[in-house]
This record gives structure tokens, sequence and C-alpha cells, in this order.
């Protein structure tokens, strides 16, 4: 068997924003996802608003290009206002097939 | 009773006690708080004993006798919100947009006050009416929507490029806001509690009455504890939001205990409904401002609902109006 470079995409966030990240990955391309419910802090001065304080990690297995792609697409609609920290790490997979669209 | 030997009694009850043994908690860097689930589990059990309770004495009213105080529940929904923006961009000085998410809190309730209120009424030895948790479910959603959408307008009026998005976010939240936690379990419960009636209500009783004191005083330590790690923000939030987080309590609460008194509510009824207009949501309207008014900041909001009306209620505003209450039934 042959294992195949991939990117694994965390993003941190509060959980308010979980769905609608899960929205967009999904509408550009991701087929699935992973979401566990994590505490931490961040330099962030705006805090989340949840009761209790806790965050959503949200990981996305995705090709390299459309790994840039979602992260763009985070950055771009909520960066300016929200605490949510995104990156995006290399992985090896072995079913490639399995991360397609059909 | 003296407005003294009140406040007093109020204060020695074992929901106030243990909300300050929860903020003495936090004071004392201790590392207590309840595991996550167990908090949400006893909200879905208070929440859910209200709803049926509330559902089995409905059915047991008719339509006359809760028309006028439902009326006068939906006209103080439609005023506080607006009030509550008037108030915080006047005298508090706060921007439109902060100010709006500041409104929509204040504009809904917090089921727990509610509650509260409930509980502080029974040590007084009166009772409030049982459609009470209904006029719950009708003050809850309006107060949100009125003070977003004056947020959202002014939002466009300051930004003309708002993305095509923004509508489906305002559907996402209306669904937000009436299928959350709270609302489906208040209403669901209300509609079992009316279908099923007060015969059927008995074997289930005993577990969502008996228990629902002690489930209570649990839930306040952990609202004490939540309260009293929003305390070092108070500063950062500074005294004229303090004192608005009292004054708005003040006249929504003088406010509800004259319309529960004009719509022939008991003294026990204009009391709670009086608590419900003061109270300040924190469960459902942080998440849905948080989606549509994503420049508020949320430090002024939360810790306004929490840290200052909040316990300003539980300790003082509540008795406040019970003394309201009374005085205006004469």
């Amino acid at each position: 068997m042959k294992l195949i470079n991939f990117k694994l995409v965390t993003i941190i966030c509060e959980p308010v924003l979980s769905s609608s990240i899960l929205t967009i990955s999904q509408d550009l391309g991701a087929t699935g996802f992973t979401v566990t419910e994590v505490r931490g802090q961040g330099n962030g001065e705006k805090s989340s608003g949840e009761i209790p304080d806790l965050k959503s990690k949200i990981e996305i297995v995705v090709e390299t290009r459309l790994a840039l792609k979602i992260m763009e697409a985070l950055a771009e609609k909520f960066f300016e206002n929200y605490s949510l920290i995104t990156y995006s790490s290399d992985i090896s997979i072995l079913r490639p097939k399995k991360f397609e669209r059909v | 009773m003296t407005a003294f030997e009140i406040l007093k009694t109020n204060l020695l009850s074992p929901i106030v006690l243990a909300f300050l043994l929860g903020i003495v908690t936090k004071l004392l860097k201790s590392e207590l708080s309840l595991p996550k689930d167990l908090y949400s589990s006893l909200s879905i059990y208070l929440l859910l004993a209200i709803g049926l309770k509330g559902g089995v004495e409905l059915s047991e009213s008719t339509f006359q006798v809760i028309a006028w105080p439902a009326f006068a529940t939906v006209v103080l929904g439609c005023i506080t919100p607006i009030s509550a923006y008037i108030i915080m961009r006047k005298l508090g000085r706060f921007g439109q947009i902060d100010a709006a998410a500041l409104a929509a809190h204040y504009g809904s309730v917090s089921a727990v006050t509610f509650i509260a209120a409930n509980q502080f009424i029974e040590q007084m030895g009166k009772t409030a009416e049982g459609f009470m948790p209904t006029l719950l479910t009708l003050l809850e959603s309006p107060g949100i929507h009125i003070a977003l959408a004056i947020g959202a307008l002014k939002r466009a009026k300051n930004n003309s490029s708002i993305s095509s998005g923004d509508k489906k976010t305002k559907s996402a939240i209306f669904h937000e806001i009436l299928t959350g936690r709270s609302m489906i379990l208040l209403v669901g419960g209300l509609v079992i509690g009316l279908l099923m009636g007060a015969k059927a209500y008995e074997p289930v009783k005993p577990f969502f009455e008996t228990g629902f004191k002690g489930a209570l005083v649990l839930f306040l330590l952990e609202m004490g504890i939540v309260a009293g790690s929003r305390l070092s923000d108070l500063k950062k939030v500074g005294l004229p939001l303090i004192s608005l987080g009292i004054l708005i309590p003040i006249l929504h609460g003088t406010l509800g205990v004259f319309l529960g008194d004009w719509s022939g509510l008991s003294v026990g009824g204009a009391t709670v409904l009086g608590a419900m207009a003061a109270s300040a949501s924190y469960i459902a309207a942080p998440p849905a401002v948080r989606m549509t008014l994503p420049e508020a900041n949320p430090t002024y909001y939360l810790t306004a609902s929490l840290a200052v009306t909040f316990p300003f209620n539980l300790v003082i505003g509540i008795p406040l109006f019970f003394k309201l209450a009374e005085w205006l039934a004469g």
C-alpha cells in the first residue's frame, strides 16, 4: 500500500460558528469532518459568548489545494469579528478516493 | 412583612445562598465547577419540569383568563427591547451595534430568574397563575427579534455592501431561536402537559416536582460560578454599564408589575411578570447576537446580564417587584 500526502485542516472556534464553518467547507468540496468540544484560551479579547465557555475543534481531511481554499474562505468571513484559529498540517492517508466528491 | 424582613428571607433562601457560594468559590480561585453534562442535564430537567407543570395548569385555565395577561406580555415584549436600546444609546452612550446587542438581552427573558421569582413568591405564601410559563414563552422571542432587527438595520445603513448571505443568516437565527433548547423544552413541555392533563401527569409528577428545588440549588451554584468568573470583567465594562444593568431591570420590572396588575394578574403573577421583564437572557440571546451582530462586544452583554442584572434581580429586584405588586393590589 502507498501513502498519499494530504492535509488536515484544523479550526478551533467559538461553538456558534461550527455549523457555518461546516457548511462552507462542504460547499467548497470537503467530504467529511470531525468535531470535538475543547477548552482553551487564546489572546483574543472577544470571548465565545457561550456558557460554559467551551470551544469547538473542527478537523477536515482534504487535498492541499482545497485546504488553502477553505482556510482562505474562513479567514475572509470570520477573522475580523470572531475568535477562531485555523491551521493545516501534513498527513498521510491510504484511500484518497474516500475524500473525493462523488 | 417589612421590606427588610422580605430581603432577609430572600437572602437566606437556599437558591440565593447557593448562588453566593458559587461566586465565593470563584473569588477563592477554587477549581470547583459543575461538569458540563450535569449543567446541561439540570437545565433540561428544570425547563421541562416548568413546561409540563405549566401545560397541565394551562389545561385547566380558560381563554378569558389568559387573554389579557397574554396581551400585556406581548406588549411588554415589544416595549422592552426598544426602551433598552434607547437607554443604552442615550444614557450609556453605546454605539448602535453594542446597544442593539444589549437590547436583545434585556428584551428577552432569563428562565432562571423566572423560576427564582416563582420560588420567592411561594416563600412569601403567594402563588402565581398556573399559566405563567406560557407567558414566559410569549415574552422570549419578540424581544430578541426586535433588538436584532434594529441592529441589522443600523448595520445595513452603515455598510451598504452587506453580502447576500445575510438573508440566509437571518433565517438561521430565526430557526435557532425557535428551536433552541429552552424553547423546545418549554413549548414542548407545555404542549405535552396541555394534552395529557392533570390525571396523566400524576405518575411523573413526583420526579419533576420533588427534586425540582434541589436541582435548582445545584444549578444556581453553577450560575454563581459562571457569574463569579465574569466579575473581573466588571472593570472592563465600566460604571455606566453596571448602573444601567441595575436601572433597566428596575424600569422594566416596574412596567411588568404595572401591566401584570392591569391585566388582572394576582400579586404573585404580577411579581413574576415583573421579574421576567426585568431579566436579561443569557442562554438564548448570546449565540443569536453573536451570529447577527458579530461586531458587538460580547464582554458588554455577557457581563451585564450575568454579573450585574441576574444577581441584582435575584437578591433585590424580585423582592422589590413583590413589594410593588402588593402595594398596587392594595
